[in-house]
């Protein structure tokens, strides 16, 4: 490879991404950032927590994303007597032609793409914990058997910090598979006069696919072979280290009300988003402002509250904030 | 031909020789108005102490060498760290790329998109105007003050004259000052000694009061005036001061009568006060007896001041018609009611016809030797040190002792000046009870 594919490459990731992002936002107003943030995540291989009130813009914005991209699609609305077999699928009996009768595994809504898991804290912890293969080895074991999923796979669960009754809060461990928890805020004023144009008339907004699977495993070859300085990745460190009360770089906040802070996943989802923002902006290197600028979707939900902290309702955002000002460059 | 690599490192090492040249200059013309300060300083203050003038030229010549050192090792060729790359880079705008680029130039790292960048980052640091991004300092105020300050010192350290040879000059001209003042007179001219006579004689005969020739002041004042004039000739002639502890030379023989004459003239009753006072400073300045035999100075400055006693004693003689008049010089703070409290007051005497003097309660002879200012500050500073002097008795409470009779009069005699009785601020003293007087009067009064 030489210097002049590696520019070809960074220019192909530039443009690609660029038209994901325009044509999800010929339906998605207001969230630009939110999906920057939401294709960095499919790019890097991540899955996406996304949380909001009702009516924001959630489901809208997988729906529009898996249309783009052209992969398959499938949503799962979680409830408390949802099961586990619900989501990965089950093993059914099926009579043959001769007339005996055999297990044919029944492939559930996991096998998809793109994964919409709706309201996830809805459901019990059993069934939750069925997403953790999944998003994590990117595989689903019925059984004796493992069925691999196919690439690229996202899953973008959502979750409505308003009702919190008869929810069952993700564990931590899951909630550390999440690559981004991405918070998606009212629209401003401006946007909802663009919604509501969009969505009250007859003119609905149409997208076309602006790229496939193949695009975005590319995508994600081209984001790894990102290069990053030692001190650029050791500031990645110092800041995931940093969420930890009994670190070093720990803040007066951390020290105070976190009980433990990121693990190491959050420094990979820090460097990896980091690379692809860097190719963003057309750079075939890694800047600490890379990292700065994906370091909240990527600690906030991986910083784990002691009790006082959440006594006093501290903002997670508030920790990494601090994080960002006070840990050295 | 050079590699990204080595473009890079040359870049970055040109970059943050500029900056250090900038960052040296900046603290230099910081720190230079500060020591140029700081040696004008030293040699103010040498000058004041009369150190050797050395002292500056070597704060002088350090600072410069300080600073000289301090320019040579920080605009030396450094090893460019990661720190000072981020520092650059960030003051370039390049968004982290220098400091990227910085640390991938320093490995050998085979990769196209390491090879990209550095060629890139390369690129960019050449087109830098590192110049303009960190501009040489002008600093002309403090390159102004700096030098302007050092040439001060320097005019202070080795042109203008130091306090020692200034105090030593004025020690010079008081001790003639002094010596004037107390060059006694061996000799009168014969026409200067006639007409002293003739005064004399006029004063003797009464004439005034028969109506002859009225002896007037001003004839005395013209005489004294003369005789000041030939004290200070002679002594100018002589140069020398006489040496501490050594007595003046006895009174001439011929001029103890006239001496004598003198200071019994300006005890006559039936002369004016005026006459009477000029007559005692003739004497006094023919004689100088009484002021230079007992009280030959231990040391210029102590004759200064006695002199400086006399003149008191002449000015406040200077007002005989205002009898009422009251210098009073109070020593005692109000508020210190245990310490001494003594009040020195100079009260015309109109029935005795002598000179008014100073001292504890009066008037007092001159020739007695108590009324000398020297004498009686002494003694009343003596007597406040010994009256503040806490010395509880058995009865007497301590705490409420310091309390209430806390005594500082000693300080208080130093700064108090003395002040003109104000008439209309006074207010006369109860009246004794008539049944109390004679033993008032017993008290104050002693028997013979």
């Amino acid at each position: 490879m030489t210097t002049t594919a590696v520019v070809e490459s960074i220019d192909q990731f530039r443009e690609r991404f660029t038209r994901i992002t325009q044509e999800v936002g010929r339906r998605i107003v207001g969230h630009e950032e939110v999906v920057n943030l939401t294709v960095t995540s499919l790019i890097a291989g991540g899955h996406v927590l996304l949380e909001g009130i009702p009516g924001v813009g959630k489901t809208s914005l997988v729906h529009t994303l898996a249309d783009v991209l052209h992969l398959s699609f499938s949503r799962i609305q979680f409830t408390p007597d949802l099961m586990p077999a619900d989501i990965v699928g089950t093993n059914i009996v099926q009579e043959g032609p001769q007339g005996g009768t055999y297990f044919e595994f029944q492939r559930g809504p996991i096998f998809a793409h793109v994964v919409l898991a709706d309201e996830i804290n809805r459901a019990t912890p059993k069934t939750q914990s069925a997403l953790l293969e999944a998003m994590q080895d990117v595989s689903v074991s019925v059984g004796r058997t493992t069925y691999r999923l196919e690439q690229p796979f996202l899953v973008l669960a959502t979750q409505n910090p308003l009702e919190m009754e008869g929810t069952y809060p993700l564990p931590e461990a899951q909630l550390d598979r999440f690559f981004f928890k991405l918070k998606v805020l009212y629209p401003s004023e401006a946007s909802m006069h663009d919604i509501l144009e969009r969505t009250t008339t007859d003119a609905s907004a149409t997208v076309t696919r602006v790229a496939d699977g193949p695009a975005i495993l590319e995508m994600r070859h081209t984001a790894r072979a990102v290069v990053i300085a030692r001190p650029v990745q050791a500031y990645a460190i110092r800041l995931t280290l940093g969420s930890h009360p009994d670190s070093p770089y720990a803040t007066a906040l951390v020290k105070r009300y976190v009980r433990y802070g990121a693990s190491p996943r959050a420094a990979q989802a820090l460097v990896l988003a980091a690379k692809i923002q860097a190719l963003i902006r057309g750079q075939a290197f890694v800047s600490v402002e890379d990292v700065r600028a994906v370091a909240l979707p990527a600690l906030r939900h991986r910083i784990l509250l002691n009790f006082e902290g959440e006594a006093d309702e501290v903002n997670t955002d508030t920790i990494v904030t601090e994080l960002l000002s006070a840990v050295p460059t | 031909m050079h590699s990204a690599s080595d473009l890079v490192r040359a870049g970055l090492a040109r970059a943050d020789q500029v900056r250090r040249s900038r960052q040296t200059a900046r603290k230099t013309w910081r720190a230079a108005p500060r020591a140029a300060a700081a040696v004008i300083a030293i040699a103010a203050l040498t000058r004041l102490a009369g150190w050797s003038p050395f002292l500056p030229l070597g704060a002088l010549a350090l600072s410069c060498a300080a600073l000289a050192a301090y320019v040579f090792f920080a605009r030396r060729p450094h090893a460019v760290s990661d720190r000072t790359a981020s520092e650059i880079d960030a003051h370039a705008g390049l968004g982290g790329e220098l400091r990227s680029a910085h640390w991938f130039s320093s490995r050998d790292v085979e990769d196209p998109w390491v090879e990209l960048h550095l060629g890139r980052a390369a690129a960019r640091i050449d087109a830098a105007d590192w110049t303009r991004l960190y501009p040489s300092v002008r600093a002309r105020g403090a390159k102004i003050g700096s030098a302007a300050m050092a040439i001060a010192a320097l005019a202070l350290a080795l042109w203008i004259p130091s306090r020692a040879g200034i105090l030593a000059g004025g020690r010079a001209s008081d001790s003639a000052r002094s010596a004037k003042a107390l060059q006694p007179l061996k000799s009168l001219p014969a026409d200067l000694q006639r007409e002293l006579e003739d005064l004399l004689k006029i004063a003797e005969s009464g004439t005034a009061a028969e109506g002859g020739r009225v002896l007037t002041a001003a004839e005395l004042r013209k005489l004294l005036a003369r005789i000041a004039d030939l004290q200070a000739l002679r002594a100018a002639n002589e140069g020398k001061a006489p040496r501490a502890g050594e007595r003046p030379d006895a009174l001439p023989e011929n001029l103890k009568p006239l001496s004598e004459r003198l200071k019994k003239a300006s005890e006559m009753a039936s002369l004016s006060p005026e006459v009477r006072d000029a007559f005692s400073e003739l004497a006094d300045k023919i004689a100088d007896d009484s002021d230079a035999k007992p009280a030959a100075p231990r040391a210029p400055q102590d004759a200064t001041a006695s002199t400086e006693a006399q003149a008191g004693d002449a000015a406040q003689a200077k007002k005989p018609g205002d009898n009422e008049d009251l210098s009073i010089q109070s020593v005692k703070d109000a508020s210190a009611g245990g310490g001494a409290g003594v009040v020195m007051m100079s009260n015309q005497d109109a029935s005795g016809g002598k000179e008014s003097g100073l001292g504890l309660g009066g008037g007092s002879e001159p020739n007695r030797g108590g009324g000398r200012m020297a004498d009686l500050g002494a003694a009343l500073r003596k007597e406040t040190i010994e009256a503040t002097t806490d010395n509880p008795g058995e009865n007497v409470d301590t705490s409420h002792r310091r309390k209430t009779e806390r005594g500082d009069a000693t300080v208080a005699y130093s700064k108090t000046a003395t002040r003109a009785f104000e008439r209309g601020r006074s207010s006369a003293p109860p009246a004794v009870p008539e049944g109390r007087r004679a033993g008032v009067h017993s008290y104050f009064i002693r028997k013979q």
